[in-house]
């Protein structure tokens, strides 16, 4: 059994101006120690599936109203409130995008690291403390001791993601959730972390899904990689099939604005449109009005994702 | 469903104040009685047929004292937000417009006068100028004063910003112009709904300031000076203060809920 | 944060000299001679420079100010114009009446504003934040002096639940006193607490640590009380010191109403009168007030704010 099966996850918005539906029949499954990337340009729909998988996307206007995410063979949709807490930093922990305000301004960072602990380990104060503190090291804090008693506005958005992290990883959780953790950082500093979650997944084998718009962040770091458009997975392969042999427009399109040493193509190449406005959608295949390969079902019906012969899924007519 | 509803509310409020101010002007013919007729006859008497909300402890119908109160209560409540906009306005726009020392001196001023409660502002212009209806304008008009430099400064600031104000500078346009021509209309939406919520905080001031023997003195009624009158035998008859207290309530529920009507439409954002 | 409690002390001496300088202009513009006022139309000229000697109304203005000033700060006001009381004396015996009353509605505002307006916060939209719509709009309409009328008529008139009027004497009967007029006080302030309470901790609410405790494991109410409330509380604070203001000026209209022997009605009384140094005395002493209140309010944002102490 897989440790996460997340099967045809629906999570519809109610707007004022409409439905949206933001995660459209989603389906991916993931093994214990193993890592998923899931890329997509803003609004495909892929921070709130991430924030699905803990129950956490904002009621209103969001809401899960169909599928299953079965975590160790629990339904986390449908799960009571005593065990969706325990399962909540526990079981799954999550890394948000934004350090700057993911932390509690008047709570010490080791405290709200702390009170992880004590919810999950049933520690004492005094070895929620210590545990924080080592956390804090482990993530490469220097003088851990120190800044676990200062307070988040004392510290640099690196480290406050530092920090973070050390947050997520104090109960030893099987699935770790990183929402585009390198996003609102320097890029020097963007290098740093994902050089530390690189580290900390050889050593603690904790599962990962990596959230991410930036195809460079997750080549070297997760075994299989999912896009999404518009609510969709539309391709779901290996990291390494993913960049040799693309095979949905969309990928391809999205590795071809990717900047390369090698291309010696003075401009970027990018996706000619943009992604349309969530309650205008095209019917048939979503990236119908954006993809230079269209053909007359594709205005029809929406393709299924069907495995292909380099063992790839996609989900496009043109290459069925 | 909640915009209808906010609707519903604005267009009652509206109507109340535009009653309200109705019912002042026309007082003296709807009145029916006078309010200073004196009648030992009929005083401290309860609602009946021929005094419909009693009379006071001098026999004066309650009624027609709370109809002709109103005209004090509603014009210093909207006089004394007037004036003080009228000052407040230009010296917020001159400070924020000039900055440097002018606005140093004028923001230092405002923070003060802010500081201190507009009662106790009232309560000290009433002790320096004697009370009377007059000083009971300045009184609120210096209470209110701070609030209309602030609002105006930090708008002015704002804009200052603009390009098209530099545009104006460089066509040669005058300072006072350019304050009429763009920064004036561009903070009259806040100024509108600050008057009518200034302007309940106005009447409620008059009220505690006559209520204290500050206001307008007797024998011309007003609604706080009627509360005064009805203290000195509320066991007997209750009713001028009574109704002179529901009355007041009412008024500045009515600015109250155009103000706040008025807010929520132009910041639908703000979820009060 | 000791050096942020210094830095914000020293603070309070300039502001202290400039409302001193506010209260002295105010009163020097007074229309008429306040010793014409004191002693009646019909006084000798003797009487009356005679008087003006006695009050240093005779020397120039800049050393009537120094003079203001160093009574102030030496709290020495001398004697009453209309009845030569010590103005000290006078004082001693109104303060306790206005401070306990301020004290008292504080409390009652605080205790049922905040948890009313978290509730409301919380359970948005539901019964109770429909019913504390209702109560902010009636409270912000309501002025206190008439709902002070009304609990009278209701509490000590009819019903005879309470005293009428006075302060009060013995620590029982004083406390049994200060009911009616601190619920005055109290309920008008609890409904503006509790709208800022709720719109603070409906925008905090939305933050991104919010999300993080839920995503701790956080049971939902301690997310609310552990994480939200207290940062929602530090707009609340600085909100309620301003709002503190107009309950210490609503002291003298509620004093006036249960005939309560404060501060408030010490004023009063001494504006009537057209007492000049009474009048004087009084605003100083609300003026520290004021000042007081301002201080204790950054400093209590400072307590609850750890960002605070670095700027």
């Amino acid at each position: 059994m897989s440790l996460l099966t997340v099967s045809d996850l629906r999570v519809h918005l109610f707007t004022p101006r409409g439905l949206v539906r933001a995660v459209d029949g989603v389906s991916f499954a993931l093994e214990a120690g193993r890592s998923l990337g899931i890329v997509g340009e803003s609004g495909c729909g892929k921070t709130m599936t991430a924030l699905a998988m803990m129950r956490l996307i904002p009621t209103p206007p969001a809401q899960i109203v169909g599928g299953s995410i079965l975590f160790d063979g629990q339904d986390v949709v449908t799960m009571d409130a005593e065990r969706l807490r325990a399962l909540r930093g526990g079981d799954i922990a999550m890394i948000y995008q934004d350090p700057m305000t993911t932390l509690n301004p008047v709570l010490t960072v080791g405290e709200q690291i702390a009170e992880a602990v004590r919810l999950h380990r049933h520690d004492g104060r005094t070895a929620a403390w210590a545990r924080a503190v080592e956390m804090l090291k482990l993530v490469g804090i220097p003088d851990p001791a120190r800044v676990a008693s200062a307070y988040p506005h004392q510290l640099s958005g690196g480290m406050r993601q530092r920090a973070v992290i050390a947050m997520a990883l104090a109960c030893d959780p099987k699935l770790l959730i990183a929402d585009e953790p390198t996003t609102a950082l320097d890029v020097t500093i963007q290098a740093q972390i994902l050089e530390l979650l690189r580290r900390l997944q050889g050593e603690l084998g904790t599962a990962i899904i990596l959230i991410t718009h930036d195809l460079g962040v997750i080549a070297d770091l997760v075994d299989d990689v999912a896009v999404m458009y518009a609510g969709k997975v539309v391709e779901h392969t290996a990291v390494r099939t993913l960049f040799n042999d693309p095979k949905h427009p969309y990928t391809r399109g999205l590795l071809n604005s990717v900047p390369s040493l090698e291309t010696r193509e003075r401009r970027l190449r990018t996706i000619e449109g943009t992604v349309p406005p969530a309650h205008a959608m095209p019917a048939g295949c979503r990236f119908n009005p954006r993809c230079g390969q269209v053909r007359p079902e594709c205005h029809d019906r929406e393709p299924p994702l069907v495995v292909l012969d380099n063992g790839s899924r996609a989900a496009c007519w043109a290459l069925s | 469903m909640k915009y209808l509803m906010a609707n519903k509310l604005t267009a009652v409020g509206a109507a109340l104040c535009v009653l309200l101010i109705a019912v002042a002007a026309l007082s003296p013919w709807i009145a029916p009685q006078d309010p200073l007729e004196q009648s030992f006859l009929t005083a401290n008497q309860g609602p009946s047929e021929d005094h419909w909300l009693g009379t006071d402890a001098f026999g004066r119908d309650v009624l027609s004292r709370v109809l002709i109160g109103s005209r004090v209560s509603l014009s210093i409540g909207i006089i004394a937000p007037l004036l003080s906009a009228l000052f407040g306005v230009w010296a917020g726009m001159i400070a924020g417009y000039l900055g440097g020392w002018t606005d140093r001196l004028l923001s230092r001023f405002s923070d003060l006068l802010m500081s201190f409660p507009s009662l106790l502002l009232g309560v000290m212009v009433a002790a320096a100028l004697g009370p009377s209806f007059e000083s009971a304008v300045i009184a609120i008009a210096v209470a209110l004063f701070p609030r209309f430099v602030r609002l105006s400064r930090s708008a002015t600031q704002v804009l200052k910003r603009e390009p098209f104000i530099d545009a104006s500078i460089a066509s040669g346009r005058g300072t006072v112009s350019i304050m009429l021509k763009h920064v004036l209309p561009n903070i009259a939406g806040p100024l509108v709904v600050a008057l009518s919520l200034w302007i309940a905080t106005a009447i409620r001031l008059e009220a505690a300031l006559s209520f204290l023997g500050l206001g307008a003195q007797p024998p011309t009624p007003s609604w706080g000076n009627m509360i005064r009158d009805g203290m000195t035998d509320l066991v007997g008859d209750p009713w001028p203060a009574a109704f002179a207290g529901a009355a007041i309530t009412l008024a500045v529920l009515a600015f109250n809920m155009v103000g706040d009507a008025l807010r929520d439409m132009l910041d639908p954002e703000i979820d009060t | 944060m000791g050096g942020y409690i210094l830095r914000r002390g020293l603070e309070v001496i300039p502001t202290v000299l400039l409302v001193l300088t506010l209260v002295f202009l105010a009163l020097r513009i007074m229309p008429g001679d306040p010793a014409v006022a004191a002693l009646g139309e019909f006084a000798t000229p003797d009487a009356i420079e005679r008087f003006r000697e006695k009050l240093g109304l005779n020397q120039p203005l800049w050393m009537q100010y120094f003079s203001f000033i160093g009574q102030a700060l030496t709290a020495d006001f001398g004697r009453s114009m209309s009845n030569n009381t010590s103005i000290n004396e006078l004082l001693a015996q109104a303060l306790p009446y206005t401070i306990s009353l301020g004290i008292a509605a504080t409390v009652i505002g605080i205790v049922i504003g905040i948890p009313l307006g978290a509730m409301t916060a919380v359970h948005r939209n539901g019964a109770l934040d429909g019913f504390g719509r209702v109560f902010a709009l009636i409270g912000f309409s309501l002025p206190d002096f008439y709902f002070g009328v009304l609990l009278l008529l209701v509490f000590s008139l009819h019903l005879d639940w309470f005293p009428m009027l006075g302060g009060g004497k013995g620590f029982l009967d004083q406390l049994h006193h200060l009911v009616l007029p601190s619920i005055t006080l109290g309920v008008v302030m609890a409904a503006f607490v509790m709208r800022l309470t709720r719109s603070s901790l409906l925008e905090v609410l939305r933050k991104d640590y919010v999300r993080t405790a839920r995503g701790k494991g956080v049971a939902e109410g301690w997310v609310i009380f552990k994480h939200a409330l207290r940062n929602a509380l530090i707009p609340v604070t600085t909100g309620l010191g301003i709002y503190l203001l107009t309950t210490l000026s609503g002291t003298i209209t509620v004093e006036l109403v249960f005939s309560r022997p404060g501060l408030g009605t010490l004023l009063i009384s001494g504006v009537s009168a057209r007492d000049y140094t009474l009048v004087q005395a009084g605003l100083v002493v609300f003026a520290f007030f004021v000042v007081a209140v301002n201080l204790a309010t950054d400093l209590l944002c400072a307590a609850i704010d750890p960002r605070i102490t670095l700027r």
